[in-house]
């Protein structure tokens, strides 16, 4: 049995979702559309329901693409989503608007089930409602109050679902619905039903005593402020960069240690072969390369989901909408870049919401360049490498304070190029930030911990199948090339290691790196290396920002694999110890401060990432925009990285 | 028997990327017919 899960955005929609399916959650597309569709199963006395979650809305006559899912499905029977009962949530605080909803949905004559949520933002606002009296007006409708987010309501909820499921529906009288593209009769709708909800609200409404409303508006006045707002928001995402490197480390050193064990146990115990090779220098050192990292990933969404929850992200997107349109920007291009700090790909996607295709396309433009979940690995990898791990005032970890300036170098170049952009290309409208600034409440640690284990899980998964093939292929490229080549170049070393008089450790290190220089993978990167050489890199560093156009975390599982073919004392050395020893034929340093910055700064611009390209190419429709987008921001990249190289050199 | 073994992975991870590219970049999606933004400005 198939049941959708709807209601107005900010309802409280996500935690019912999460109250009465927990883990068992799967997330897709609907069909038709890239819209995220979020499944769940629920078992009730035997039975198995599969639960559906739907865009928020406000009405059934869609206003973007995310609300068109609700009317194609709702208006169809014959739809793959079509359900058998649909569950509307409705904030109990905010009832007049909600019901708006909830009674189109009642008179598409499906069973319906009314989740009264928020029953605690309700009482603070001194609103009580009178269930019975309320179900009088939908005598076919379940009416369950619930506070999703502590986790009150669910045994209702569940035996609600049950009774439905078997329930047979009274005779209704419903105000007539209106085609889609009928603005006139939808209006008329619109009186006829707020007049038939007014009703309802002098009948079941009663005010009761107001709690703590004075210290939210306070609140507000501070967050929201138009100096203070700003100034709150950066010192906010400071503590929590500071925090990000504080506590990861120690689970960072567990999973490092762990790995490299993991590594010489299977070193030891497998037989000596190439396949064996394969594992312990490509496959091992590739994955546990980037695995390190999900601790940093898993607090900086932890971190998030907390804002998200409390209602601040609201306050953030509202102060932001403010310091954009200046730039020229569409106040709706907050979402979608807010979003992109996470992941470039929902913020593409989020941009559908813009009505206009300009502001539309520039938002897609300069989405990737917010700092995603992604470069995380690359970042702290490069800080800990070049930045010393010192403190400013006894208190700020320098080190965090390098990692925020990079997602802030990140936010102002994508301000900026809008700014640039929408000089060229001109606007006809001018577009609007429609935002209901939900009530703050406290976060609900089951929903922030669902949160975080999809995000790890996605980052595991999807990006670590990619690491994995191309560690693979990296190894074998770096294993195996031209024989004639190779045999010259061994043949060399050995006579310059005699020459030279070099110690045995010494000389197995010379036909080691001339092994990999007469690679495959040592031809290709010789072959670049002019290219990135005004960067301050080497011809590794080259390979790997090669790979990492898969994805930008892939540089570090490039790096890895390399490092490790390259190792011919301890091939589980910590990654950044092997980055630290890297010489140039020179004797000089590769990772000097000049180089890692210089790597930073290209990591911050770049378009390293083939899904969002992807995306762009689907959204847009066309080749054109993901091309003129890895130009731009390769540019950006390369003479931004050429600039800060010289510049510290 | 570890050259097979290298040889099959080796192959694997090519087809895996290569199979990535063509669903992401080549592939038409059919059902993506209304998401694309160049209908927007079609009208």
């Amino acid at each position: 049995m198939k049941i959708a899960l709807l209601g107005n955005p900010n309802t409280g929609k996500s935690s019912v979702f999460n109250l009465v399916t927990g883990l068992r959650q799967q997330v897709g597309n609907f069909p038709g559309v890239t819209v995220e569709k979020k499944t769940g199963t629920l078992q009730i006395e035997g039975n198995t329901y599969t639960l559906i979650d739907f865009p928020g809305t406000y009405s059934l006559y869609p206003r973007s693409k995310d609300e068109q899912v609700v009317y194609s499905v709702l208006s169809d029977n014959e739809a793959e989503d079509y359900p058998d009962l649909v569950i509307v949530v409705v904030d109990q605080s905010n009832l007049e608007r909600n019901l708006f909803l909830f009674s189109q949905i009642y008179d598409l004559g499906l069973p319906t089930l009314m989740v009264l949520n928020m029953t605690d933002l309700a009482m603070r606002n001194g609103i009580a409602v009178d269930v019975d009296q309320l179900n009088t007006f939908f005598p076919s409708a379940q009416i369950v109050s619930t506070n999703a987010r502590v986790g009150m309501g669910k045994e209702r909820l569940m035996m609600a679902i049950a009774d439905m499921a078997n329930a047979t529906l009274e005779k209704r009288n419903p105000i007539p619905l209106c085609p889609v593209d009928d603005v006139s009769c939808q209006e008329q709708e619109a009186e006829a039903r707020y007049t038939f909800i007014k009703q309802i609200i002098t009948a079941s409404l009663s005010k009761v005593e107001k709690e703590k409303k004075a210290s939210v508006s306070k609140l507000d006045r501070l967050f929201v402020h138009p100096v203070l707002g700003y100034i709150i928001f950066a010192a906010i995402l400071f503590i929590v960069f500071q925090f990000i490197f504080a506590f990861a480390a120690v689970p960072m050193d567990f999973i490092d240690s762990g790995f490299a064990e993991f590594g010489n146990w299977l070193s030891d115990s497998l037989p000596t072969g190439v396949f064996s090779d394969l594992i312990c220098q490509g496959i091992i050192p590739g994955i546990g390369g980037v695995l390190v990292f999900v601790p940093q990933i898993a607090l900086l969404f932890f971190f998030i989901s907390i804002l998200e929850e409390t209602g601040y992200l609201s306050r953030v997107v509202f102060i932001m909408d403010r310091l954009m349109r200046p730039l020229g920007l569409n106040g709706k291009s907050v979402v979608p870049l807010m979003s992109s700090v996470a992941c470039a790909i929902p913020g593409v996607m989020a941009t559908r919401t813009i009505a206009d295709w300009k502001e539309r396309m520039i938002t897609i433009l300069v989405a990737p360049l917010m700092s995603c979940s992604a470069r995380i690995p690359v970042y702290t990898l490069l800080i800990a490498l070049v930045i010393p791990k010192t403190t400013i005032l006894g208190i700020f970890n320098v080190q965090g304070l390098v990692l925020f300036g990079l997602y802030s170098l990140g936010l102002v170049s994508a301000l900026l190029v809008a700014a640039l952009i929408k000089l060229i290309i001109k606007s006809r409208d001018k577009g609007f930030l429609m935002l209901e600034l939900p009530s703050f409440k406290s976060p609900r640690w089951g929903n922030i911990g669902i949160t975080v284990w999809e995000k790890v899980k996605v980052f595991i998964l999807d990006a670590g199948k990619v690491i994995l093939a191309i560690s693979i292929l990296l190894w074998a490229l770096a294993t195996y090339g031209p024989s004639e080549s190779m045999r010259n170049n061994i043949a060399k070393a050995k006579n310059e290691s005699k020459e030279l008089n070099l110690t045995k450790e010494e000389t197995n290190q010379r036909i080691a790196s001339a092994k990999m220089e007469s690679s495959y993978i040592g031809h290709l990167g010789h072959f670049i290396e002019p290219v990135i050489r005004p960067l301050g890199y080497d011809w590794k560093i080259g390979i790997s920002l090669i790979t990492s156009f898969a994805a930008r975390e892939v540089f570090v599982g490039s790096l890895s694999t390399i490092y490790a073919v390259n190792e011919t004392d301890d091939v589980n050395k910590r990654l950044i110890d092997k980055m630290r020893a890297e010489r140039r034929a020179d004797g000089t340093k590769v990772y000097t401060l000049a180089a890692g910055a210089s790597l930073m700064v290209f990591y911050v611009f770049a378009m390293q990432c083939m899904a969002t390209l992807a995306i762009v190419k689907r959204e847009t429709n066309s080749w054109k925009w993901p091309l003129i987008q890895i130009g731009f921001m390769g540019a950006l990249a390369y003479f931004g990285a050429m600039i800060t190289f010289y510049t510290l050199s | 028997m570890q050259e097979i073994l290298v040889i099959l992975a080796v192959s694997a991870a090519c087809i895996f990327l290569a199979l990535q590219f063509y669903t992401k970049f080549v592939r038409k999606d059919a059902k993506c017919e209304g998401c694309a933004v160049g209908k927007i400005q079609e009208k």
